[in-house]
């Protein structure tokens, strides 16, 4: 069985099929990448898989617990879909502090770490609001990636990320893949998703194409 | 696992407590302010009246939270007998405790984050909820400590019952319907206490089913619609002192511009209050428990 387990998953809102009978399996220490078009079901997939959206039938795995059964979030996950979630009154460390606090489980030099990975300053007080699209982003991914999660799913990462930040974020993937995270990252830019990942599909009208080899 | 839990509300508590202190503090100066500038306003009243009395605990509380007194149930007789004095002071005190749980409770995308987080929805959603009910605590709190600092500088009784000048100084109602004899401030205070923490719950759980600022709105709506009717259930009308129980005769009253519905007693407030918190705490858990993340689609 894959730590990250996607079974026929279909969702329907008001008659629209936007997820159409997607499988898709994750083992830890491998990226895969979904590529596809603006609304292809790439981000609906990546809320299904991580429990905030709940699929109309099919199930999702996490290491062999289900979603919305046995429960109700992945227990180890970093995410970032869409636009992260930043509160603008506090500094980037702040921001991670906060966020950390729910689980308890990063100390503060994993936040110091996380931040330094991203580019970004730990020591920067400044408030996010004076931050750009792209610190917004670097601070986004920081938050994924402070708690060492076993999943780490990345929606669109490289949106607002300058040229330095992509190869920056393409060198961070890769030694998530080497520490043994199960990643997940989306993008349209097919030339990243091709550096980055192990394999990648295809989505298109909520429709998943695997590799060839990697159908299930 | 009951412990998992439990430890995980507490953090998402701790978590929602701390990104919030900005606001939680500038709305408690707020409340306080609005405070100090009633106390100062009855303080005035009272020089004006050219009687040197140092008004109570229990006056002080009770001018803070005066409100408007009852419509007449004819709105013909409105220009009559009664102007319409809108009572800014008591109407900006309760907004401010809406918009401080408004504050507290976090927006869409910082909720998602942080309910994976935790791990746990019903967690989440115990988290939050507190958080807000212990917001509107330290609201009243600062509130308090206000009227109590205004009582010791102006030398006044630390008692809540009231002085028999204060329904007329602050235009409570008219003379029928008032009591004139010494009253306590006591069942104001905690009719206001239940009613808001109440009213808080009942905003975490419409921000939970809609949207922080369409139950902002929906809320501060019902406050200012209970200023111009007295209904228990229009919640603003039990955090008025002009129309407790203690200031209003019971039963209703027969005038010449209408029957006049009787004062909100103490146990009227305590009950719905019980009632709109126990709904609120388990309509938002069911809420957050089947949250779907797309509005449109919740299951």
């Amino acid at each position: 069985m894959s730590y990250l387990d996607v079974r026929q998953i279909s969702k329907q809102i008001r008659g629209e099929t936007i997820l159409d009978n997607v499988s898709l399996s994750c083992e830890l220490g491998e990226v895969v990448g979904l590529e596809g078009r603006n609304g292809s079901g790439k981000t609906m997939l990546m809320r299904v898989m991580c429990g905030l959206v709940r699929p109309t039938s099919g199930e999702v795995a996490i290491d062999g617990a289900t979603l919305w059964k046995d429960i109700s979030f992945p227990p180890s996950a970093g995410i970032l879909i869409e636009t992260p979630a930043i509160l603008n009154n506090y500094s980037g460390i702040d921001n991670l502090e906060l966020l950390a606090m729910v689980k308890g489980i990063a100390t503060t030099d994993d936040l110091r770490e996380a931040i330094r990975r991203v580019g970004l300053d730990p020591d920067n007080r400044k408030r996010c609001r004076t931050y750009s699209l792209g610190m917004r982003q670097r601070l986004g991914i920081a938050m994924a990636l402070m708690e060492k999660p076993q999943l780490l799913i990345l929606d669109e990462p490289t949106g607002g990320l300058d040229d330095s930040g992509v190869v920056e974020l393409i060198d961070i993937i890769a030694q998530e893949r080497q520490r043994g995270a199960c990643v997940v990252v989306s993008s349209h830019d097919k030339d990243f998703l091709d550096s980055v990942c192990t394999w990648s599909c295809h989505m298109d009208a909520g429709r998943l194409t695997p590799p060839a080899g990697k159908d299930r | 696992m009951m412990v998992g839990g439990v430890h995980a509300a507490l953090r998402v508590l701790k978590r929602t407590l701390r990104a919030s202190r900005f606001e939680r503090r500038a709305c408690c100066a707020l409340g306080a302010l609005i405070a100090l500038g009633e106390c100062v306003g009855l303080w005035l009243k009272l020089l004006v009246s050219e009687a040197a009395r140092a008004p109570k605990l229990g006056d002080l509380v009770c001018a803070v939270l005066a409100g408007m007194p009852q419509p007449p149930p004819n709105p013909d007789v409105l220009t009559v007998i009664q102007q319409l004095k809108i009572p800014f002071g008591w109407l900006a005190l309760m907004l401010v405790a809406v918009y401080l749980v408004s504050a507290v409770y976090p927006d869409s995308q910082e909720l998602q984050g942080v309910m994976v987080a935790s791990g746990s929805r019903r967690a989440c959603w115990e988290g939050i909820f507190l958080s807000a009910l212990i917001s509107v605590l330290a609201y009243w709190a600062s509130v308090a400590a206000v009227c109590l600092a205004a009582t010791l500088a102006l030398g006044g009784e630390l008692t809540f019952e009231t002085s028999t000048w204060l329904p007329s100084l602050c235009d409570f109602t008219h003379e029928t319907l008032t009591h004139g004899a010494v009253r306590s401030g006591l069942p104001v205070c905690i009719s206001t206490l239940t009613a808001s923490c109440a009213l808080a719950l009942a905003q975490c759980a419409l921000s939970a089913a809609l949207d922080r600022n369409i139950a902002f709105a929906l809320l501060a709506a019902s406050i200012c619609a209970s200023l111009f009717a007295m209904s228990p259930l229009l919640m603003g009308n039990l955090m008025m002192a002009s129309r407790s129980a203690e200031f209003v005769v019971q039963g209703p009253v027969q005038t010449e511009f209408g029957t006049y519905a009787p004062g909100m007693q103490l146990w009227v407030s305590a009950a719905l209050s019980g009632i709109v918190s126990l709904a609120a705490v388990i309509a938002g858990g069911m809420i957050v428990s089947t949250r779907d993340v797309l509005r449109k689609d919740r299951i």
